[in-house]
């Protein structure tokens, strides 16, 4: 029997290397968490220099908070669906559904507060029935939200054939102030920031997404944070609702026709897998979110809104993902 | 013995880095006509990286390969194949869909086609000789591979590996898949390799296995080549320290006999049956310090009953109490309250979360213990899950590392530290060494009895006898999803008392 001889030196030797790929790893992962703020940034310069400041003026500055102001309120509470892997395509119209509600309770003289709360109690309702059929009917949430997509539609529809569903703002200005926006979003964000990093929900959201087996098998209980997240999400369409109507003054069967692709795209371009799991982190579907609508109003601006600025920002997203997203750490779909 | 003939494969100071993870380093390494080299490690030694590079699946980071004296860059398997290596994987690599012929000659359909017509039936009847070369004449070329077995499907992959009459044929612990009949077919093919002047890689986690076939022994131990042992070296006695790196001392299982425990009844299994109604009346009691094994032949229930104790299948009668706390465990929420912790059998689907990091697969079952008013603190769970990885000395980098990089044992010892965070009383192992290497599995066992001593009660269920002989204080044998044997720990029970009951 022969030992060899480069046994020993090899072992110190291979420290040093050791050491250096474990900075080379960790220089990898920083870059990749810095880059989407990065991109942020670069787009911000950029469109700030080729339009001569005027995309950080105040009144653009205000426009982006409209724009990307529902999005980012439904994308806190997508956040935790998609961190289970639940794909879902009823956002959008749910929360149609929810700011109708809210809109013909309120044309009759009902208290803010209640036509509020009552849209809560919709949105929560339709959420979950996909979240019913997700636990025990064992269909696939995605399916599941497909046909609560097409019910919320449908009588969105039937509703607005009989009369313009108007919200009459007019009876809550302060609703479209920038203050009462800002504040409502920040506490939004501080409660979602908290709720995914540092309690039990959003650790279990985490590990259901890893794996609802291994999941359930250590004692989470997968089927009450099922419920809980989607009781979230249902929370969030209806406050995006209130926001989205009070700007928008009429609900129509367009009203949120554009959110669940939206969602989806900022969810991939924050570099969140499809598919859920434990390294998902909570701020790079916002992340995602604001690129989306700082490139559409940065190339409305320039004056690129239709085809050109489709076809940029296609080869934009190839791109950024390509980049930022790191495919031995999960698939982007399942 | 020196071997003086050609060298067919070799390899000079290949690395393979994946990630911060280094699964070669400097390795140098030969093979040379007639030779049949056993190649033996831990797991995660880097044994199937080394091989996976040779066979063309991926590229080395740094080194360079030699086929016969020549730079070898393979590519790819298809390119590796005409160079004239071949390789049967670790893994089922067949496709389930499509024929045994189309799966033989996958990747070289075009030596078949005719200006883009595929002559079928040439490649059947070519598959037919394939198989009846390799002495598999009980398969058809025309069968589609989801009629076969799992043993079946490795033959097949065996006929695609040799069809193109390799020089060197790499064996990654196939055998673990093979029963009888595959392994005296592999083992056939092997000794005419061997006449023929050819080469062989063999890799297998069974030694006794390698002394009958190998004349040669290379040994990797974390990435690097530590020895050789050729002719009368061959000895498992031999090969046992070169893969661990020291001397195994003391005994492998516990060392005592003495098989008592405690009176108290922690897990009181009351008549169960289960939903499919194949194990009927079934009752057992776990008492407080013990190790209770059970063991069975495929199919006897034993993986049933465990699952069913952990509240993990439903029952249709009876009942699961936990005796100290007078509970009755109907599901996992249930279970994992009172303190119970399940290690499944099949680790990389039910024990851990593959893409998730050692942190958070450590601290899974513990949130309870870990909230404090709301939130759970990150520096509470670092600290959880670094404790463990110290305790059970997982070799990784940090605990952020993900454990789809670790290996076998490793991944099994975060599987353990979940329960043991949690601070687990009952344990339900389902076969908790399989796939582990013996490093390992000697700090399992001594891990397991140290439980017992600290009063711990431990369900062991195994498919391996000498370790329910050599681990448990009472085993109960099943057959046909019923109690076939009660067995008390003794020195004197041996292998074929257990298989007695068993069959």
């Amino acid at each position: 029997m022969q030992e060899n001889a480069n046994v020993k030196s090899a072992a110190s030797q291979g420290e040093d290397i050791q050491k250096k790929l474990n900075e080379a790893e960790l220089r990898k992962e920083r870059l990749t968490m810095v880059l989407p703020y990065a991109g942020i940034v670069f787009l911000v310069v950029l469109f700030s220099v080729l339009t001569k400041g005027k995309f950080i003026g105040a009144d653009n500055l205000s426009l982006l908070l409209n724009q990307c102001y529902t999005l980012v309120i439904v994308i806190i509470g997508a956040t935790f669906l998609y961190s289970m892997g639940a794909m879902d395509l009823s956002l959008g119209q749910v929360m149609a559904v929810s700011s109708m509600v809210l809109s013909l309770l309120y044309q009759r003289n009902v208290p803010l507060l209640v036509c509020f709360l009552v849209a809560v109690i919709v949105a929560v309702a339709f959420m979950s029935i996909t979240a019913t059929a997700k636990n025990y009917l064992k269909l696939d949430s995605f399916i599941a939200s497909l046909c609560i997509s097409n019910v919320a539609s449908g009588i969105v529809s039937a509703v607005s054939k009989k009369g313009k569903i108007v919200f009459p703002y007019s009876k809550a200005p302060w609703l479209n102030g920038v203050p009462v926006k800002v504040v409502v979003l920040v506490v939004l964000l501080v409660v979602g920031y908290l709720l995914y990093n540092y309690t039990v929900l959003g650790k279990s959201v985490k590990a259901i997404g890893g794996s609802m087996t291994v999941a359930r098998i250590s004692g989470i209980k997968v089927e009450k944070t099922i419920y809980l997240v989607y009781l979230l999400m249902g929370i969030m369409l209806a406050i995006a609702g209130v926001f989205n109507v009070a700007r928008a003054g009429v609900v129509d069967p367009t009203t949120g026709s554009s959110m669940n692709l939206n969602v989806m795209v900022g969810i991939v371009l924050g570099g969140f897998p499809l598919s859920g799991g434990a390294n998902s982190k909570f701020s790079a579907p916002i992340i995602g979110a604001l690129m989306v609508i700082i490139l559409t109003n940065g190339l409305g601006m320039l004056g690129y809104a239709s085809a050109v600025g489709y076809l940029f920002k296609g080869i934009l997203f190839v791109i950024v993902i390509a980049l930022t997203y790191e495919k031995t750490k999960g698939k982007l779909v399942e | 013995m020196e071997n003086n003939a050609e060298v067919l494969l070799s390899c000079k100071n290949l690395c393979k880095n994946f990630g911060a993870t280094r699964a070669l380093i400097d390795v140098d390494f030969e093979l040379r006509r007639g030779e049949v080299c056993g190649l033996i490690g831990e797991n995660g030694s880097g044994k199937s990286t080394m091989t996976s590079i040779f066979a063309g699946v991926q590229p080395q980071t740094s080194g360079e390969l030699f086929c016969k004296g020549q730079p070898y860059k393979p590519g790819n398997m298809v390119n590796a194949q005409r160079h004239g290596v071949a390789m049967i994987v670790q893994e089922a690599a067949t496709l389930p869909s499509i024929d045994v012929a189309s799966n033989i000659f996958i990747g070289n359909y075009a030596s078949f086609s005719k200006g883009g017509y595929l002559n079928v039936k040439k490649m059947h009847s070519e598959a037919d000789r394939i198989l009846k070369e390799i002495g598999a004449d009980d398969l058809n070329a025309n069968m589609p591979l989801s009629q076969l077995n799992f043993e079946d499907r490795k033959i097949v992959e065996i006929a695609r590996a040799m069809y193109l009459q390799p020089e060197v044929l790499i064996i990654d612990e196939s055998t673990t898949a093979l029963a009888q009949k595959g392994r005296q077919l592999l083992y056939k093919l092997i000794d005419k390799m061997r006449s023929e002047n050819k080469g062989i890689i063999f890799i297998s986690h069974d030694l006794d296995e390698l002394v009958q076939v190998c004349n040669k022994i290379t040994c990797l131990r974390d990435g690097v080549m530590v020895g050789h042992l050729t002719g009368d070296e061959i000895t498992v006695d031999n090969m046992r320290p070169l893969m661990v790196g020291r001397e195994l001392t003391g005994s492998y299982y516990r060392d005592d006999w003495d098989g008592s425990c405690s009176d108290e009844v922690v897990l009181d299994v009351r008549h169960i049956t289960s939903a499919d109604g194949y194990i009927k009346n079934f009752s057992v009691q776990l008492h407080k310090g013990e190790i209770l094994g059970f063991g069975g032949l495929a199919g006897c229930g034993m993986h049933e009953v465990g699952r069913m104790m952990f509240g993990l299948d439903e029952t249709i009668t009876g009942e699961v109490v936990h005796v100290p706390s007078n509970t009755k465990i109907e599901s996992v929420t249930d279970a994992v309250k009172q303190n119970m912790g399940y290690v499944s059998k099949d680790r990389d689907n039910e024990s851990i979360i593959l893409n998730a990091s050692i942190q958070s697969n450590t601290v899974m079952a513990s949130y309870k213990k870990l909230t404090k008013g709301l939130f759970v603190s990150p520096k509470d769970e670092k600290e959880l899950s670094d404790a463990q990885i110290k305790a059970m000395s997982t070799k990784c980098v940090s605990g952020k590392q993900f454990c789809s990089q670790l290996s076998g044992g490793n991944k099994q010892k975060v599987a353990f530290s979940k329960w043991l965070a949690a601070g687990s009383e009952v344990y339900i192992m389902d076969c908790p060494t399989r796939g582990i290497d013996i490093g390992v599995k000697a700090a399992m066992y001594q891990m397991i009895y140290q439980f017992k001593k600290e009063g711990k009660a431990i369900v062991m269920i195994s498919e391996e006898l000498p370790e329910l002989i050599g681990m448990s204080d009472r085993m109960i044998i099943m057959r046909d999803g019923q109690l076939a044997s009660e067995i008390m720990r003794s020195k004197t029970v041996s292998d074929t008392q257990l298989i007695e009951y068993m069959v």
